[in-house]
């Protein structure tokens, strides 16, 4: 865990010198201290001068590339990973599948139901559709999350039943979705097709002190569930006989996980793969032990998405800017259909 | 692997309700939050210059704005004829792999308002807010297909103030010259483009007044499946309209529809208007759905028209209602 830890607060300290515009290290660092001493600091705090496009780069307009967008990309970022890739080994563990990511019971459609929804906002009256796609958006993942629950309730509650009812929603939100996107024109659905593939581009520090204190509390009170979770592995009826409430320990991490899952996809549109990803990686490192890997998986998925959001805006040149979900879905994907192998093959994932 | 008796763990007295609780409080600090941002951003300091744009939003300047960034087309068409193109430091462009900036502008667009050495702006996927930042513009013009969020974010983080054109009629686009003239001190200029705009579809309405309104396709892209045409409510249906013609499309609800071919083979409309430009032209649309059946391909009454004018709710669209009637009443020859 001290190496992944370390790694990641390398990738931090580097992570603002990628951008379309490059930020010299001098200045990044004189910036950076400018702000955390809270004053005037002493000196220039802008002491290598750049120009981009012919145009010469005013120290206030670096001060705002990096201050005011680009920290707050990486920042939103971070805490988006961690948290997927806790609620990504929770789900695993839950449901004793290593094929389980923080989407499973179609919360991502349900986000994006709620993000497509907008779309209709101001024919409803109000004005600034956009100030109300966080909202909706989690709204409609924390209510897809519910629905799956309490839809459950009614049958038994396996996990069987649980998959398979949040694979029904996710299919119709998703017929739902196309629908509304339909309706609107082109450009309005182009928008929404590019919020679907995630991006953290135009990250505020109002969304990163949200995401920070929901994925904060929520990652916490997954990770305080590791001893439960090492419980689950025995299979429920060991897991009861050893004194463990099952179906009440299910639900509660369930619901806690469309909680963190909601408030990541709320700001950031649908990544994926990272909540997939990250316990099988730490999983090789750390173990089996939830107590552990649930933390190491945190540290995982946030050093893994920093990196792809690096990677995505740097990667076309130019000014262009991949979403953030092509660069997990082509890392993810192969990563996806080894676990797959493996199993199919009958080893140990 | 041994385990602590999990009944002795305090996480269990945590019930459910606590969990939601938590849920509605962020939910609740969320609006708030968000509520508080948009909030700053609409507040209009003293003494300054203030319009509302097509979303709504108030965009306030303490002097007229000296160096542009510009996000579309028909953003970049109010500017110059205004007298503003020295103002302008950058406009948008596709990414390279599309062709940079001809992938947003037309060959003689980029002649006309001598866009060749200004600064690129890449807006999808995403917005580079950052490039936009760097060259430390006094105002921003976005318009339709810009993420507002990302406008928003330039003016509420980055203290950058940005303006959202996207006007759904004609009449829209006299209100976007005059909001652009007020921002940058230009009213008089704006006025007069706003009366040039006027005495032009005036005079496609006066000599027009006996003709007889043909039915009309107007396509600005086709392919195997249909037609991508207007609806009611939109510019191009306006368009349509002032040239004094019907489209068969006019009572679609949807914008922007894409029609069957089987639907036009049954409409049967009398003439064909076709967008051409950005790499389509007129031979382009024998591949929409049952294009060589339609009676107007046949009868030859297929006419094409800079794609500019049908997709850019512009000035120049207006004075292209002009070249629309022209088309389509050959024999009349509107002014």
């Amino acid at each position: 865990m001290l190496i992944l830890l370390l790694c990641l607060l390398a990738v931090l300290a580097l992570s603002p010198l990628v951008g379309s515009v490059r930020i010299p290290p001098t200045d990044v660092i004189g910036i950076e201290l400018h702000h955390l001493t809270g004053g005037a600091f002493p000196g220039n705090p802008c002491p290598t001068p750049i120009s981009v496009a012919g145009n010469p780069v005013s120290c206030s307009s670096m001060d705002t590339i990096l201050w005011d967008n680009r920290l707050p990309e990486i920042l939103l970022a971070l805490f988006v990973g961690m948290g997927l890739a806790v609620v990504g080994g929770t789900m695993q563990g839950v449901f004793r599948n290593p094929l389980a990511d923080p989407y499973l019971f179609g919360i991502s459609s349900g986000a994006a139901l709620g993000a497509a929804a907008t779309l209709f906002v101001s024919q409803m009256g109000f004005q600034d559709a956009t100030l109300y796609l966080p909202l909706f958006a989690f709204l409609g993942a924390m209510g897809t999350g519910s629905i799956v629950l309490l839809a459950s309730r009614s049958i038994r509650s396996s996990p069987e039943t649980l998959l398979l009812t949040g694979v029904a929603i996710g299919t119709l939100f998703g017929g739902m979705i196309s629908l509304l996107t339909t309706l609107r024109a082109s450009s309005e659905a182009l928008f929404i097709t590019f919020w679907f593939l995630g991006s953290f581009t135009g990250a505020t520090w109002v969304q990163v002190g949200l995401v920070f204190g929901g994925v904060a509390a929520g990652s916490s009170l997954l990770m305080l569930h590791g001893r439960d979770l090492n419980l689950l592995q025995l299979g429920d009826e060991t897991a009861a006989g050893l004194g463990a409430d099952v179906k009440s320990i299910r639900r509660r991490l369930i619901l806690i996980s469309s909680f963190v899952t909601a408030l990541a996809v709320a700001f950031c549109g649908i990544v994926g793969f990272v909540g997939l990803i990250s316990p099988h990686v730490v999983r090789r490192l750390q173990g089996p032990d939830y107590r552990m890997l649930l933390p190491a998986a945190a540290l995982f998925g946030g050093l893994f998405l920093v990196l792809a959001d690096d990677l995505a805006g740097s990667i076309l040149g130019g000014g262009g800017i991949l979403p953030v979900g092509v660069i997990t879905a082509f890392v993810g994907a192969p990563f996806f259909l080894w676990i797959l192998n493996r199993r199919l093959r009958g080893r140990a994932v | 692997m041994s385990f602590k008796d999990s009944t002795s763990s305090s996480v269990h007295t945590i019930p459910p309700a606590f969990v939601i609780v938590i849920v509605v409080i962020v939910a609740a600090l969320s609006v708030g939050a968000t509520a508080t941002y948009y909030q700053l951003k609409n507040q209009a300091p003293q003494g300054s210059i203030n319009v509302i744009d097509d979303a709504g939003r108030n965009v306030s300047v303490s002097a007229p704005p000296q160096r542009i960034v510009v996000l579309s087309p028909s953003a970049m068409d109010i500017l110059y004829r205004l007298g503003l193109r020295s103002h302008v430091v950058a406009t948008d462009c596709g990414l390279a792999s599309y062709g940079g900036r001809l992938a947003d502008y037309t060959p003689a667009q980029i002649r006309l308002w001598n866009l060749s050495d200004l600064a690129c702006i890449t807006w999808q996927p995403s917005l580079d807010i950052q490039s936009i930042v760097a060259l430390n513009p006094d105002l921003v013009v976005g318009a339709s297909g810009v993420n507002i969020a990302s406008l928003d974010t330039i003016s509420t983080a980055d203290h950058i103030p940005s303006l959202y054109l996207n006007p759904a009629t004609l009449v829209g686009i006299f209100y976007d010259v005059e909001i652009v003239g007020k921002l940058t001190q230009t009213a008089s200029q704006a006025s007069d483009i706003v009366t040039s705009m006027t005495q032009s579809l005036d005079s496609v309405e006066s000599s027009l007044i006996n003709a007889t309104a043909p039915t009309v396709l107007v396509t600005y892209y086709a392919d195997s499946s249909g037609y991508w045409t207007f609806g009611a409510g939109t510019f191009g249906n306006d368009m349509i309209v002032q040239a004094k013609a019907v489209s068969i499309s006019s009572n679609n609800t949807l914008g922007e529809p894409e029609i069957s071919g089987s639907y036009v083979l049954a409409a049967n409309p009398d003439d064909i208007i076709v967008g051409t430009g950005f790499g389509l032209n007129v031979s382009a649309y024998g591949a929409g759905q049952d294009w060589s059946s339609l009676g107007a391909v046949q009868a030859g009454h297929v006419y094409g028209i800079d794609v500019t004018i049908l997709t850019e709710p512009d000035p120049s669209m207006v004075f292209g209602v002009t070249t629309l009637a022209q088309l389509l009443h050959p024999n009349i020859s509107p002014s």
